[in-house]
């Protein structure tokens, strides 16, 4: 049969014995030319299968799959998927967030239900900065955040992420940016205000405040925060993670920046969510807009020139812009934070 | 196609489907001789003699859930309505189609109105879910024709004192269709807990109507 044709042809025709060489250009052009998917739906289908590990609990497994393919900032989908499969990994669920623990959001007045969330309870290491389950929420919350490829040096706001997203796909993602919030504020309030059962200062830590407030000089801030309802009533008792006189000043910084980011975030999101979104267990978070508004006045009050602090959601600008000064994230602290939890 | 290193696989979605063809998967273009052949094979009208009228022919499709009966009782409705669907149905899947293609045929000529709704939906994603939904709702008319081109292929025989040609297999024939069709669909994602959909099922509705409507139809 090899000599049923001319030795020139003999390379590209198959006459029975084809060298091996030959099959795999063969198999290598087929493989190229065969009815393969698009780049889409190659995405469409990891995101899918992400989605499967996440429904098994198979979080680390989601993570891996979707990074393989590279951050795709400009897909809603792929973006949620990521940043719930980092959730997933923190111990997060939008349906127990639903089913268990938006409820008791306000059921320790004002917000101190919060700190009774399913994965605020669990425990941490210290410092909790680097708690591998805050990290990883924190990851969720900045994949989403940053949605798009909104520069980090910008304030990331819902009208940034209109300008890469659709208007369904942005109240989505601003939806998923609020319970990741939710959960983020209640295990941050949770740690730092020393809570047990979302009453401040309750724990096992020293600390009745979240923090120290060394720097405060505006008499007015100080008289404020001595007329809070909860148990911070004197400006030593930080907890030991975010004290003025123990912790280095950047390290300091980037921990309460860390709550700022969270608070302004949850301020964004939560009126533009539940305007969209009323009723069912959502009508117990709506309970957090009287408490934060309540607060904000307050704060506002108190002092009028609190300016970029009360309104970054960027952790970076929090931490480097000479416009968010310690002095003012103490008076945050001091009338937004304390004022939230008891 | 087997060494093929991203082969792309989904499932087909027909106009409408012969339940005969289905008991036999779909092997079925060459002889779709029945009221669906406008469907599968417009050329086979060219068998046809005589003269067949279908009224109705409805069909009906619905997921086999007969032994998860309980998981369609009393669906969920309250403030935690939604967690509770995803709890109940995460990644079970739900098929739902309804139609009727009334019909004639007469000699090589066809003609099917059809009207038929396909949903087919589910969740995804438990920890944070996601609702799949494939829907489709078309309204239209297809008519078609077929004429016999010739006598089909010839084969011989031998016997022992002579050798006979017969014809071995069916005739050949040509046909045309043409549809024209009102389809409104969907075959994405949407986000269960996203604003558009919590927001319809936080207030109780939890028909396909309300649904749909939240979805944008």
């Amino acid at each position: 049969m090899s000599r049923c044709l001319p030795k020139e042809l003999k390379s590209i025709i198959i006459c029975g014995g084809l060298p091996l060489n030959k099959w795999l250009i063969i198999t290598f052009i087929f493989v190229l030319y065969s009815c393969g998917k698009t780049t889409d739906e190659a995405l469409t289908d990891v995101i899918t299968s992400a989605e499967n590990y996440l429904s098994k609990g198979q979080c680390q497994n989601a993570i891996n799959l979707l990074e393989l393919v590279g951050r795709r900032n400009e897909n809603a989908k792929y973006l949620k998927a990521l940043a719930f499969s980092y959730a997933c990994r923190a111990g997060y669920s939008t349906v127990t967030l639903f089913a268990t623990d938006l409820t008791k959001t306000a059921s320790i007045s004002p917000l101190g239900g919060l700190a009774t969330y399913t994965t605020s309870t669990v425990s941490v290491q210290s410092p909790f900065e680097n708690d591998p389950k805050f990290v990883d929420l924190m990851t969720a919350l900045n994949i989403l955040l940053y949605a798009g490829g909104i520069k980090s040096t910008t304030e990331p706001t819902t009208s940034e992420r209109l300008k890469y997203f659709s208007a369904s796909d942005s109240g989505d993602i601003d939806a998923s940016i609020l319970y990741l919030t939710l959960v983020s504020l209640g295990k941050y309030m949770h740690v730092y205000a020393d809570t047990v059962n979302g009453v401040k200062g309750a724990g096992s830590g020293s600390n009745n405040c979240f923090t120290s407030y060394s720097n405060i000089t505006s008499g007015t801030v100080l008289l404020a925060l001595s007329n809070m309802a909860g148990a911070c009533k004197v400006t030593n008792s930080s907890h030991v993670q975010l004290d003025f006189s123990t912790i280095a000043a950047p390290t300091r910084k980037r921990r309460l920046c860390q709550g700022v980011v969270i608070l302004n975030t949850l301020i964004a999101t939560l009126p533009s969510v539940l305007a969209s979104a009323s009723g069912g267990s959502l009508s117990s978070a709506s309970a957090a807009t009287a408490a934060i508004t309540a607060a904000q006045a307050v704060l506002t009050l108190a002092d009028p020139s609190i300016g970029m602090v009360a309104s970054t959601m960027n952790q970076s600008i929090c931490e480097d812009d000479s416009n968010v000064p310690v002095e003012k994230i103490e008076h945050y602290f001091a009338l937004m934070f304390e004022g939230l939890i008891n | 196609m087997l060494l093929s290193a991203s082969l792309f696989s989904k499932e087909i979605f027909y106009l409408m489907r012969s339940p005969k063809a289905l008991l036999m998967g779909d092997a079925y273009t060459a002889i779709a001789d029945d009221e669906y052949s406008l469907y599968y094979n417009p050329a086979l009208l060219a068998r046809n003699s005589g003269m067949s009228l279908t009224p109705l022919n409805p069909s009906f499709g619905l997921t086999n859930a007969y032994s998860d009966l309980n998981k369609f009782q009393n669906l969920p409705s309250g403030t935690s309505a939604a967690s509770e669907l995803a709890n109940r149905f995460m990644d079970y899947p739900i098929y739902f189609s309804a139609g009727a293609t009334p019909g004639f045929k007469m000699g090589g000529i066809g003609f099917n109105l059809f009207i038929n709704n396909q949903s087919s939906l589910m969740f995804r994603n438990s920890i944070h879910p996601t609702l799949n939904l494939q829907y489709r709702y078309d309204r239209g008319f297809i008519a078609g024709f077929a004429y016999q081109l010739g006598n089909g292929a010839f084969a011989s025989k031998k016997s022992n004192s002579s050798k006979t040609q017969y014809s071995n297999g069916q005739k050949l024939s040509l046909g045309f269709a043409v549809k024209h069709f009102n389809r409104q669909g969907t075959d994405s994602e949407y986000d269960l807990f996203g604003t558009g959909l919590l927001n319809t099922i936080n207030n109780g509705g939890t028909s396909l109507s309300e649904i749909k409507s939240s979805l944008g139809f």
